[in-house]
């Protein structure tokens, strides 16, 4: 039997156990588009609640005219609403993918796709600490100076030993995480992609 | 074609790409699912370019590739090859070997010979796959010797 084995008939007898009701798969494709809307929309609303509880403390509540406090203010509006755009485009078109394309190409794409994630990634959350320490360090400046020398000193001390934590300590930890995550998976796609380059070679 | 008439038509077949890629029921399911929510989401872009077949297989074979993302349902790739302690020839279990010896090779080359079962014409694959017709006439050689073998090595076990 092993010289000549039939695999094709071998192969078709494998039956389909479930095939699932064709409205559910329509049903999932509707369920999909509306889960990354929404996330879309999570992601945006909080960012935005965010930033009107800003406005509205810097206007109302917190009623000062120094020149510092409403730059940091903006300085930190603009971290958030950078972060915003960047991870809508990370949700959105920038790496979206085209499954429709042949496997070669395919792998290409994605090992783009994730290299591009990976510097977009570490760059933006590096944008989005600086910008949100350097406007949090301006804003506190008026109420410093009105708290005086000790608690002002305080005040700042407290911020910059906790700016400098996440700085150098939670946010590389959480880069490197992800990066860790994103490398096995590129190492994974170019492991598959030597075996198409090693199938080419053959001619 | 419908989207009724694609599903019908290509369900069993993209059932069983996805099953010689991870052999296990569920999970190739999930992806053959996975497959037609893209080929539902897209069938408006399909512009004649390529044989439907081709379209929606190039998808499948793609979302299968894609799954290395899911590790922790990876290892049966690198499963050593020994087999069920059962004595084989009906028909199940040869099936079952079948389909187990493919999730065994090489990514690539599960989704080549799981195309070439599946009755695809040689040029089709090639570009489902992105090699030439040569590559994958060589290939498609190559790996049937491969499988038979394994077989063979099945068959002296018992």
């Amino acid at each position: 039997m092993s010289n000549n084995i039939d695999f094709k008939a071998i192969w078709q007898q494998r039956d389909v156990v479930v095939k699932p009701d064709i409205r559910e798969v329509i049903k999932k494709a509707g369920q999909l588009k509306k889960s990354a809307r929404n996330k879309l929309l999570g992601a945006n609303g909080v960012i935005i609640a965010v930033t009107i509880y800003y406005i509205i403390f810097l206007n109302v509540y917190y009623d000062s005219n120094a020149i510092t406090t409403r730059i940091g203010g903006l300085l930190t509006i603009i971290g958030l609403v950078a972060y915003l755009i960047v991870s809508n485009g990370l949700l959105l078109d920038l790496f979206k993918s085209h499954p429709e394309t042949d496997s070669f190409a395919y792998l290409t794409e994605l090992m783009t796709i994730k290299k591009k994630q990976e510097l977009v990634h570490s760059k933006v959350v590096k944008m989005y600490l600086i910008t949100l320490s350097a406007g949090v360090a301006l804003f506190l400046i008026d109420p410093a100076i009105k708290a005086g020398v000790m608690w002002g000193s305080v005040m700042y001390i407290f911020l910059f030993a906790w700016m400098a934590f996440v700085y150098f300590y939670i946010a590389p930890r959480k880069i490197k995480k992800q990066h860790a995550e994103w490398s096995a998976v590129i190492e994974k796609l170019q492991a598959i992609n030597n075996q198409l380059l090693l199938i080419k070679d053959m001619e | 074609m419908s989207f009724q008439e694609i599903y019908d038509t290509y369900y069993s077949k993209i059932f069983r790409l996805c099953m010689g890629y991870m052999n296990d029921d569920a999970w190739a399911q999930d992806v053959a699912q996975e497959t037609f929510i893209t080929v539902w989401q897209k069938l408006a872009q399909f512009r004649n370019e390529s044989a439907i077949g081709t379209w929606i297989f190039r998808i499948a074979s793609n979302h299968c590739l894609r799954q290395l993302e899911k590790q922790n349902r990876m290892p049966r790739a690198e499963m050593p090859v020994q087999l069920e302690d059962k004595p084989l020839p009906d028909t199940e279990s040869q099936v079952r070997l079948l389909y187990k010896c493919i999730a065994e090779l090489p990514e690539i080359d599960r989704i080549i010979i799981s195309l070439e079962l599946e009755d695809v014409k040689q040029a089709e694959i090639a570009s489902i796959v992105g090699l030439s017709e040569t590559n994958i006439r060589v290939k498609v050689y190559r790996i049937k010797e491969k499988l038979s073998q394994k077989f063979k090595k099945y068959e002296q076990q018992y």
